[in-house]
């Protein structure tokens, strides 16, 4: 054999690999239909029985456990060359994830794909049913083409009828959804929950926040937390104990507060929260868990033609020690009812123990859950009104 | 004898000789012979002498020669000055051939040949041959004059700050374009002739004692080793002693403007001059001169910087532009920013074809409109860009035979293109783009990056002259040999030439300048 020839045979040899290699998955981007929004509700006997005769024909034994249902944009109404539904929503009742996509294929012209897929909602009838809720969030977090960033939402309604919901800006649900939950100003009270760090914090703390979403007056709302744990839902926070725990946890900055001083209502915003938890194991054993938190105030409404009072300096103490009063008591309230009445670790102190007190930690890992209730809370609220606004 | 006579030393063919005879008559039958059939050759045979009895005769081509010299300063010299001269006619007898090449003839470069092939050779260039009767040699004196262009600005490699002076297509103009820029006796500029019917002159032009010796010698060598009839442009050197010929990147840069020449000269590079082109050849090049305008170094230096970075990314688009077009929409749609992935797709409905034979559609629509704009006169021209960009694309877009963004990626990419100085650097490019966009047509973004990489090793595997193509950017680069290459370094501290061609003399500055002094106030002006 010439030289020739063996750089030809060794340039197929080489070529092989390479092409069998590639990715021959190619769907033209007008071929595939964007899911934003999933959502699955818990399939009920009574729900849909003629859409499951019709099941009955083709499966011998179909047993219906899910409703999935998801929405995918109108593009064309985005792009500005039709007009029409802004999105698309197909439901269909299933056994499984995969069976559910295999269900809407069948019925829908275009290729699904989930790359923008940007929330998803599960309803709270199936949160509280663990194997169903853990087959699903498996396969959530199990697959590689979902985005961590997704969000994650746990609502009392149906997630089908938070998915058909008329935003009334002509867009899809998912991406309202995005864009609320994405905003410059963030909503102070509703929990933020990803579905990365919602992994992390159930196995870290086997409890997390998930957002809540609800569906009130045919308009979505962000509302509250639904607390989770051991892979259920056992709880749900509302809007303003939410807002508390988000302080707690360190990831709200600014918060407003209304207040009031000598009769008076005002309203201090504040900047700049600094949240630093401690725990730790005292003489006897018990576990402590103090927070201490850093706030700087801004007056941003008080009463019209009092301008003396603003710049009192004692009044302002004043000021300050009533805030730090009413609103460490309402955080420790908060923080027993948390550890308390669910007995949920969302705060990470175990995981706090074992990161700065890994020798205390050994000590009472293995009876963590029976301890965790137990735990003595302080609220240190340092409040400090710096700036009062413009006056005459 | 200079130190270069050697290496420039013409192969002497031997057996071709033909004497010349000391027979008037006989010489000038044998010059008619070769000559047959040129009705442009002008014979004219007179006498010379009180007597009339000295016979000459010249030979020239018509409208090679400058007919002013000849008659002027040769026929009337010899005609008429020397007849009212009374020369005492022994002595004429002996001397006559000294009198007239020293007394008679006023023109400055006169030669004496006794070869009838070099006689030959020098009517067809120009000269003027003057055979004297009962003499066996003749005397060739130089009248070159034709109708030349006169210099005028490069079409090619404009700038807007800068030498409006181009190259035109007589070499010798172009020499002394270049030795203008370059007042130094090192200057050297050794010529060869090429092509066995063209006889092209072909000057090498370096600068001894700066000029990287290797690169010198392997130049005269391959361009030794030509053998072809003809040289019509520079070109057909380029390809016939390039590096590698399969590669899609030149590698010897060819420019119309002398002060690039001369600035390559001044880093220690030879050139190339080649008689009736305007291109003069610059070698070694490397892939980063290519990316450089003569401009770069006549700004401030923040600005040529900014400049550089902005052909390299250019470069990026041009040819990685409508790849990752095809790629993203093709197969990675989840790369795409959720809202313009949901606007693209939108706009892509109804589009016949897909994202791939789309792009190729268009892209090549854009090759055919350059190449009819550019045959095309000027005002015409014009007018195919209108129709073809402005209307032809509106109509696409409009009837949805293509998608808007298409159209947007294909004029980004077409700007992108003509940004890179190098007209021929940038048909390169153009080539390797449609080699891109069918990888990723089918491999997606993976069949991008193995052709990205195909065309880096390549790339890192040619060499122009024995100089890597890439260099400076080298495995064991440092810091200091980027000072020309991404960014332009402030001209005050880019003292050293280019360390990968000057071997010899590296300094370009003196060490000890420095513009500490205006610091100090040293100048007087507080």
């Amino acid at each position: 054999m010439d030289r020739k020839r063996i750089c030809i045979f060794i340039l197929i040899i080489a070529f092989i690999p390479l092409i069998s290699s590639g990715c021959w998955d190619k769907v033209e981007i007008d071929e595939r239909a964007f899911i934003t929004a999933i959502g699955y509700d818990k399939y009920e006997e009574d729900d849909r029985s003629n859409e499951e005769r019709l099941e009955k024909e083709t499966q011998e034994n179909p047993i219906n456990r899910y409703i999935r249902t998801a929405t995918y944009p109108n593009v064309a109404l985005i792009a500005g060359k039709q007009e029409g539904e802004p999105f698309f929503i197909y439901s269909t009742t299933s056994i499984s994830w995969a069976e559910g996509r295999r269900q809407v294929a069948l019925r829908d012209n275009k290729n699904y794909d989930t790359n923008h897929l940007k929330a998803m909602i599960f309803s709270e009838e199936l949160a509280k049913d663990e194997t169903l809720f853990r087959e699903i969030f498996d396969t959530f977090q199990r697959s590689a083409f979902l985005n961590r960033k997704l969000h994650f939402f746990v609502t009392p309604n149906k997630a089908q009828d938070i998915l058909m919901t008329d935003t009334g800006k002509n867009m899809d649900v998912g991406l309202y959804i995005e864009e609320l939950m994405e905003k410059e100003i963030r909503p102070t009270r509703a929990a933020r929950g990803d579905m990365g760090n919602i992994i992390i914090d159930l196995n870290e703390s086997n409890g997390a926040l998930a957002p809540r979403i609800v569906k009130s007056k045919d308009r979505l709302k962000i509302s509250g937390a639904g607390i989770l744990k051991d892979n259920t839902i056992v709880g749900v926070l509302g809007e303003l104990e939410t807002r508390n725990a988000l302080i707690l946890k360190g990831e709200n900055k600014v918060v407003d507060y209304t207040i009031k001083v000598d009769g008076k209502f005002l309203v201090v915003n504040q900047t700049d929260l600094q949240t630093e938890m401690k725990a730790y194991e005292d003489k006897e054993g018990k576990i402590h868990v103090n927070f201490t938190i850093n706030a700087e105030g801004d007056i941003i409404q008080h009463y019209f033609e009092t301008p003396e009072k603003a710049f009192d300096a004692k009044y302002i103490d004043r000021v300050n020690k009533k805030m730090n009063e009413v609103i460490s008591k309402e955080l420790e309230d908060l923080f027993e009812k948390i550890q308390k009445d669910f007995e949920v670790d969302i705060f990470k102190v175990g995981e706090h123990l074992r990161k700065f007190q890994p020798d205390t930690w050994e000590k009472i890992k293995e009876d963590w859950d029976e301890i965790y209730p137990k735990a003595k809370v302080k609220v240190d609220f340092q409040m400090n009104v710096r700036r009062v606004g413009i006056e005459r | 004898m200079g130190d270069y006579q050697k290496l420039f030393e013409p192969k002497k063919n031997k057996g071709n000789k033909i004497n010349i005879t000391k027979n008037l008559q006989e010489n000038l039958k044998k010059v008619k012979e070769i000559l047959s059939d040129c009705d442009d050759m002008v014979y004219r045979e007179f006498n010379v002498g009180v007597n009339q009895n000295l016979k000459f005769a010249t030979v020239y081509t018509e409208g090679l020669a400058d007919k002013i010299i000849v008659n002027e300063y040769v026929l009337k010299n010899l005609m008429m000055l020397s007849r009212m001269t009374e020369p005492e006619v022994r002595n004429v007898r002996e001397k006559v051939y000294d009198l007239i090449k020293d007394g008679v003839l006023s023109v400055t470069d006169l030669e004496e040949v006794d070869d009838l092939n070099k006689v030959v050779d020098s009517i067809l260039t120009g000269e003027t041959v003057l055979f004297i009767d009962k003499w066996d040699k003749a005397i060739i004196i130089a009248s070159k004059g034709w109708p030349m262009r006169g210099i005028s600005e490069p079409e090619s490699d404009v700038v807007i700050r800068g030498s409006r002076e181009g190259f035109t297509e007589t070499l010798r103009v172009s020499t002394v374009l270049i030795r203008r820029r370059i007042r130094d006796p090192k200057l050297k500029v050794k010529q060869m002739k090429i092509g066995k019917r063209s006889k092209t002159d072909i000057a090498v032009l370096f600068i001894d004692g700066l000029v990287n010796q290797d690169i010198l010698k392997t130049v005269v060598y391959r361009l030794r080793k030509i053998e072809i009839d003809g040289i019509m442009e520079s070109g057909y050197v380029e390809q016939l002693i390039e590096d590698n010929w399969r590669s899609p990147f030149p590698h010897i840069q060819s420019t119309e403007r002398p002060e690039k020449v001369a600035a390559g000269l001044y880093e220690g590079k030879v050139a190339i001059v080649i008689d009736n082109t305007p291109f003069v050849l610059i070698v070694p090049t490397t892939f980063n001169t290519l990316l450089q305008a003569s401009e770069d170094y006549n700004e401030r230096f923040i600005v040529a910087s900014a400049l550089r970075i902005l052909r390299y990314i250019a470069v990026m688009i041009s040819i990685l532009l409508p790849a990752l077009y095809i790629a993203m929409l093709s197969y990675h749609p989840g790369m795409i920013p959720t809202e313009l992935a949901l606007y693209i797709a939108g706009n892509r409905d109804g589009v016949p074809f897909p994202a791939a034979i789309e792009a190729f559609i268009m892209e090549g629509i854009l090759e055919l409109l350059r190449e009819a704009g550019i045959r095309l006169p000027g005002p015409i021209g014009s007018t195919i860009g209108i129709v073809g960009g402005l209307v032809l694309g509106q109509a696409a877009v409009e009837a949805g035979i293509v998608s808007s963004l298409m159209v947007i990626v294909v004029a980004i990419t077409a700007i992108a293109t003509y940004s890179i100085p190098d007209y021929s650097f940038g048909i390169s490019f153009r080539l390797l783009r449609f080699t891109f966009m069918a990888a990723a047509a089918f491999l997606g973004l993976y069949g991008v990056m193995i052709v990205f990489l195909i065309t880096l090793t390549h790339l890192s595997n040619l060499k122009s002259f024995g100089i890597p193509y890439l260099a400076p950017l080298n495995y064991n680069m440092s810091i200091k040999d980027l000072k020309d290459t991404f960014i332009r370094a402030p001209l005050h501290r880019m003292k050293r030439r280019p360390e990968f061609i000057a071997k010899n003399d590296k300094n370009r500055m003196a060490d000890s300048f420095s513009r500490d002094y205006l610091k100090k106030g040293e100048d007087n002006s507080g």
